[in-house]
């Protein structure tokens, strides 16, 4: 080929290569290689564990990140979730298994918050939050925690820690405004603690701001219900009906406050004093508000059960006399009763010594609560609004908190959340359980979702089998609150869901749900440096799908270069052959 | 010199440019100083300048008479070059033709003439910038010491307080009888006064508040168009403190002999007034009990206007007291505050007589019953002597009554601890009482106690009201429930602890046509405003977080205004209009949310933390685990 030859071939070169890269044509081909692995991002450091599943694994491994709380992977995606428990996330049914492989934090000094519950919140009262550490490496020192509502901060408490192992810290907290709340529970890190991801648990509350019907019974006069109904009575959360059968004849109370089916269908609460007094027919009708109702019932003995009434009483009681008053929890008394045989199910919330004095029983639909702390009415105090958690709370205090919890479970028509704090775009459950006296043959409900300023949506609820129960499924579709407002029958109910950019959980629950949802998919659990397990479980069975691969060979920056040096030969020529 | 002319205008130039040398250094300086003035102090910007000065000018200062003849050449092209060789032949002489010397010396005359040394060192310029730079050193002095990034940040602080509007001018002028000056605070932030100081807020020669301070305030102004924040703290004058240090106690003699030594120390806050030593002579017994009052002389001992001591000798011969006579004694003090009421010590009682239990002389105390009789006789008698003395008293006629309101209120007091504590209604008393379990007897008892306590109650109200007529018929009738108390029983019971049961055999046996409903009044719940007051305030620190040009007097008002009378947010307020930087806004907002939620969770009713368990399965979990038996 002559110089006069190579000249326009390389321009045509040149041409060519410009032409091909503004058209960039794409070529499909069968890949019938390795499916890759997705690795997915879920803790805060995966460098070390994907390096080691990297080399663990035969087929190549993309790494990718969670986004809005689901699992970045295609159904036929060998998936690989890194946690450590800081980020949560959810997926639907897949053709292949998710596996996890979980990264716990190790090291010193570190404190972890294990979980918070915080009590219902009204708009009239403070709350508590009671909050579970965990600390290692880390007596001596002290941890602030904080209860946050949107930066602003609702209360604080600091905890020395005295030795390492767990502490549980009771915050109290007031509310900012009423409907859902999501309160960031955190734990100041402090100095040299080795990771602050487990620091910080979201929770949701709902801050009422009606009122609480609670119905007290006394069969007969008594002390004990007096000055219960009295510690209500002054407090505003409760609308309390009260009524107190004198003789057989004779009663004495509000206008509301009667024994009947129709009351004890409205009210969540009901308290009852001289238990003892109770006839068959109230012992009766008790029972079914429990059972099928669901409601819950506070009892206020003053002696050993014994009559009609004993069967409201689970487990053995036996009265026990003090000479001088004896701390039942936060209350004081000398006269008790004790039950020996407190049923796993269940919950003490007050013991003497060892033996359960203040028991609260699930029952069918409902839950019975006995305080057998007799004669705490006698040392009552009169703490209020105080700060000091150190000293015995009052009697009037323990009372307005047990019956605002026990109200809250004891309603009739309940809206509950699978999370009460959820992320933006985020999906979650809600069970909507309606529960009356009666309960009807056929329930049919109605079920409306308002997120921010959109308009409310239907959604659509499937019946879970028991009469008056139904389950659904929201979307928290906009930042601030979403609200579920139900109806079935003549009864109507609303529960707000706090939705947020990032919800922080607990580590460990985190951990743990993931580690059902892997195992119940068919994955393996393994932890940081047992990487090969999941090799093992992945190769022993090898993608057989193939794959089309679509391919753009003009998207490469070494183009340039051919087309560079195309026409700089060329004009290297020309100049050497004298030619302009 | 060969050439004198020439050599005076080289000498002129010389002497020009040393000038001239000396205003740049002097310039150089200048500079240097204010850059160190402004940077740091004004000590270190001497020195700076001391340094910079001698190096300018020993660098630039020398000229010599070449380098003059040079600079005139240079600046005047017709010399042909002959006054730089006249220069050179100066300095360094060589042997040259006379004649040829001689000729340059003649030109260099002749056109050294035309040479201006003005325009070959002009010196006017540098000398006027020198000039400039040491008038603006000398006003950067004058702005004050410290480095004037001090001094802006300063001027930043008080345009923060004083934007948009001329300073703002506190005038505190304190009552008249705590003798303090007057005072006047230029942008004061928070002024602490006593109660009862007037106060008047000026801006601009403008008047904005004239009030009287009566209790703490926050307080928004505007000056020239922007929020000024203003907390104010009333503190009360509190009332004097009196003690009775000798004997301290009651105490009894079998004859009335000798002399009771009696030691008396009193403060006050701003001052005291008067004090003194008044005593009351009961003397016989039952319903024939008659009174005498008197007064001791006191030696008193002014340790200061604030600190008086006194002491005083009882003589009990000068009393005429017989056996089984009494003689209550007190302190009363009144500070300089003109509407002030005076205090009134511990009662002590001297009793005379052979049943007196004596273990050695002056300590000893009278049977319990006739000392709550005596008092409440004693409560009585007074107050007839004052209704008699009415005229006597017509303006301190309140003042009066309401000192006998004291003493009711002491024997109340006396009486509701002997029954074993505070009475609320007969329910909450019922509750704490054994009587139930003891029969009827002791009920009635107490239910006479329970009427004395209450007309004692309904007697000081009246007398608080100055109704001393309406409060005799009151006391009379305390005193009636209480001989019947009295006379029923011997003693009083003390609450004991105790089973309760309701006596189930009891019911129904009480007398119908007493029975009447009673409803419980329930406590006013107080109205929400500050707890709505609290969130808004909150929400608005919350905000400020991320936008701290909300964080502005207008705020600090807001929260100082949740409760003036809280130290903790007045002190958050304040913090939060002194903040000028975005860390101290930050930290401020920080303090006054801790402030807030302190506040705010005192108000609230508290709750305890309860779970009772609320598994959905729970229940029927429990019910298969109860219908199996264990194993």
């Amino acid at each position: 080929m002559s110089q006069a030859d190579v000249r326009p071939t390389l321009r045509v070169i040149a041409v060519l290569i410009a032409v091909a890269g503004t058209i960039d044509p794409a070529f499909q081909s069968v890949d019938a290689s390795s499916r890759p692995v997705v690795a997915v991002r879920a803790a805060a450091e995966i460098d070390a564990a994907e390096r080691a599943l990297r080399s663990a694994l035969s087929s190549p491994v993309i790494t990718r990140d969670v986004t809005n709380g689901r699992l970045p992977c295609d159904s036929d995606d060998d998936c690989v979730v890194i946690a450590d428990g800081s980020i949560d996330l959810d997926w639907d049914q897949r053709l292949r298994p998710v596996s996890l492989i979980k990264m716990p934090i190790a090291g010193q000094p570190n404190v972890r918050m294990r979980s918070v519950s915080v009590s219902r919140g009204h708009r009239a009262a403070a709350g508590t939050a009671r909050v579970h550490l965990e600390g290692r490496g880390v007596t001596g020192k002290r941890t602030a925690v904080r209860v946050i509502d949107r930066q602003a901060v609702l209360g604080a408490v600091t905890h020395e820690w005295s030795t390492g192992g767990t502490a549980v810290v009771d915050v109290p907290w007031w509310p900012l405004d009423t409907g859902a709340r999501a309160l960031q529970i955190e734990a100041a890190p402090i100095d040299g603690e080795i990771t602050a991801i487990d620091n910080r648990i979201d929770v949701g509350v709902a801050i009422a701001a009606s009122k609480i019907p609670v119905l007290i019974f006394d069969a007969r006069p008594s002390w004990h219900s007096t000055f219960v109904r009295r510690a209500l009575e002054d407090d505003e959360r409760f609308a309390v009906g009260y009524r107190s059968r004198l003789a057989p004849a004779v009663s004495a109370g509000t206008a509301g406050g009667r024994l009947d089916a129709a009351t004890l269908d409205r009210v969540p609460l009901v308290i009852v004093g001289g238990p003892d007094a109770l006839t068959a027919a109230d012992v009766s009708l008790i029972e079914r508000f429990v059972k099928v109702r669901g409601g819950t019932l506070v009892v206020l003995p003053e002696r050993r059960p014994s009559g009609e009434s004993a069967r409201l009483f689970h487990g053995t009681w036996t009265e026990h006399l003090n000479p001088t008053p004896e701390s039942i929890g936060p209350l004081r008394a000398t006269e008790l009763l004790r039950v020996a045989d407190v049923s796993p199910a269940s919950t003490v919330l007050a013991a003497s010594g060892t033996v359960p004095v203040i028991v609260s029983s699930p029952t069918g639909a409902g839950r019975i609560v006995v305080s057998g702390a007799m004669d705490a009415w006698r040392y009552r105090s009169s703490n209020r609004g105080a700060l000091a958690l150190s000293e015995v709370e009052g009697f009037d205090r323990f009372w307005r908190s047990l019956a605002a919890e026990a109200a809250a479970a004891g309603e009739g028509l309940t809206i509950t959340f699978a999370n009460d704090v959820v992320e933006y775009g985020a999906r979650t459950t809600f069970t909507l359980r309606d529960r009356r006296m009666d309960p009807s043959i056929t329930s049919e409900a109605s079920v409306v979702q308002r997120c921010g300023d959109a308009l409310a949506q239907p959604v659509r609820v499937w019946p879970r089998g028991a009469i008056g129960e139904f389950a659904g499924e929201v979307s928290a579709l906009a930042n601030g609150t979403c609200t579920i407002e139900a109806g079935i029958g003549d009864r109507q109910v609303s529960a707000s869901l706090a939705v947020v950019d990032h919800a922080s959980r607990s580590v460990d629950d985190t951990l743990a749900k993931l580690e059902r949802r892997v195992r119940a998919s068919g994955g393996v659990v393994t932890n940081a440096g047992d990487e090969a397990a999941i090799a093992r479980t992945l190769g022993d069975d090898p993608p057989t799908v193939s794959r089309v691969v679509t391919a753009h060979p003009m998207r490469r920056a070494w183009w340039m270069l051919p087309f560079a040096a195309c026409l700089s030969i060329e004009w290297w020529l020309r100049r050497r052959a004298g030619l302009r | 010199m060969r050439n004198a002319s020439v050599f005076a205008a080289i000498n002129r130039v010389r002497w020009r440019w040393r000038v001239r040398a000396m205003a740049l250094a002097i310039t150089v300086a200048g500079a240097a100083f204010a850059a160190a003035i402004v940077l740091s102090s004004l000590a270190i910007a001497i020195g700076v300048a001391v340094i910079v000065l001698p190096l300018m000018w020993l660098r630039s200062a020398s000229l010599s008479s070449v380098d003059a003849a040079r600079l005139i050449e240079s600046q005047f092209g017709a010399l042909d070059n002959l006054v730089v060789t006249a220069a050179e032949l100066q300095v360094r002489p060589r042997e040259i033709r006379s004649e040829i010397g001689d000729e340059i010396d003649r030109q260099a005359a002749e056109r050294i003439r035309s040479v201006d040394p003005n325009r070959v060192v002009p010196v006017a310029p540098p000398i006027a910038v020198a000039a400039a730079v040491l008038i603006g050193c000398g006003l950067l002095v004058r702005a004050g010491g410290g480095p004037v990034t001090q001094r802006i940040d300063n001027v930043t602080t008080a345009g923060t307080q004083r934007s948009g509007g001329p300073p703002l001018v506190v005038k505190v002028t304190p009552p008249s009888y705590t003798r303090r000056n007057s005072e006047a605070l230029e942008n004061p932030l928070q002024v602490a006064v006593i109660a009862g100081s007037r106060i008047q807020i000026e801006s601009g020669g403008a008047t904005l508040r004239n009030m009287m301070a009566t209790e703490s305030a926050a307080l928004e102004l505007r000056v020239g168009g922007e929020p000024r924040f203003l907390s104010l703290i009333v503190v009360p004058d509190t009332a004097p403190r009196l003690r009775v240090v000798t004997p301290g106690k009651d105490t009894a003699f079998v004859e009335p002999k000798g002399r009771v030594p009696i030691a008396i120390e009193s403060r006050d806050d701003l001052g005291l007034a008067s004090l003194s030593l008044r005593y009351t002579k009961a003397s016989g017994g039952g319903e024939n009990v008659s009174f005498s009052e008197g007064e001791i002389p006191l030696r008193i001992n002014r340790t200061s206007d604030q600190d008086w001591r006194a002491d005083a000798a009882l003589s009990l011969e000068a009393l005429n007291l017989a056996d089984g006579d009494i003689v209550v004694y007190r302190a009363i003090a009144r500070d300089t505050n003109p509407s002030g009421t005076p205090v009134q010590s511990e009662q002590y009682v001297i009793e005379i007589g052979r049943n007196a239990a004596i273990v050695d002389a002056g300590f000893s105390l009278p049977s319990e019953e006739k000392k709550y009789a005596i008092s409440q006789q004693m409560v009585i008698y007074k107050t007839e002597q004052l209704i008699a003395a009415r005229v006597r008293h017509p303006n301190d006629w309140l003042e009066q009554t309401r000192m006998i309101g004291i003493e009711q209120r002491m024997v109340r007091a006396e009486v509701v601890f002997l029954g074993g504590g505070e009475v609320e209604d007969e329910v909450e008393e019922a509750a704490k009482s054994d009587e139930l379990t003891e029969g009827r007897l002791q009920n009635t008892g107490r239910a006479e106690l329970l009427r004395a306590i209450n007309a004692m109650s309904r007697a000081e109200a009246q007398l608080n009201d100055g109704n001393a007529d309406a409060a005799l018929v009151f006391e009379r009738e305390a005193l009636a429930s209480l001989e019947k108390a009295l006379d029923r029983r011997r003693y009083f019971l003390r609450t004991l602890p105790d089973r309760s049961r309701i006596d189930a055999s009891r019911r129904l046996t009480g007398e119908r046509k007493e029975a009447r409903s009673w409803n419980r009044d329930l406590p006013v719940q107080p109205a929400n405003t500050n707890l709505d007051a609290l969130r808004r305030v909150m929400g608005e620190l919350a905000a400020s977080l991320a936008n701290p040009a909300a964080v502005n007097a207008s705020l600090a008002a807001r929260i100082a205004a949740i409760d003036p009378s809280s130290k903790a947010l007045q002190g958050a307020a304040v913090a939060i209009a002194a903040a000028t930087s975005d860390a101290s806004r930050q930290e401020a907002v920080q303090a006054a949310m801790k402030a807030v939620t302190i506040h705010a969770l005192n108000a609230f009713p508290a709750s305890t933390a309860v779970e009772i368990g609320v598994a959905p399965l729970g229940g029927a979990l429990a019910d298969e685990l109860a219908r199996r038996p264990r194993q």
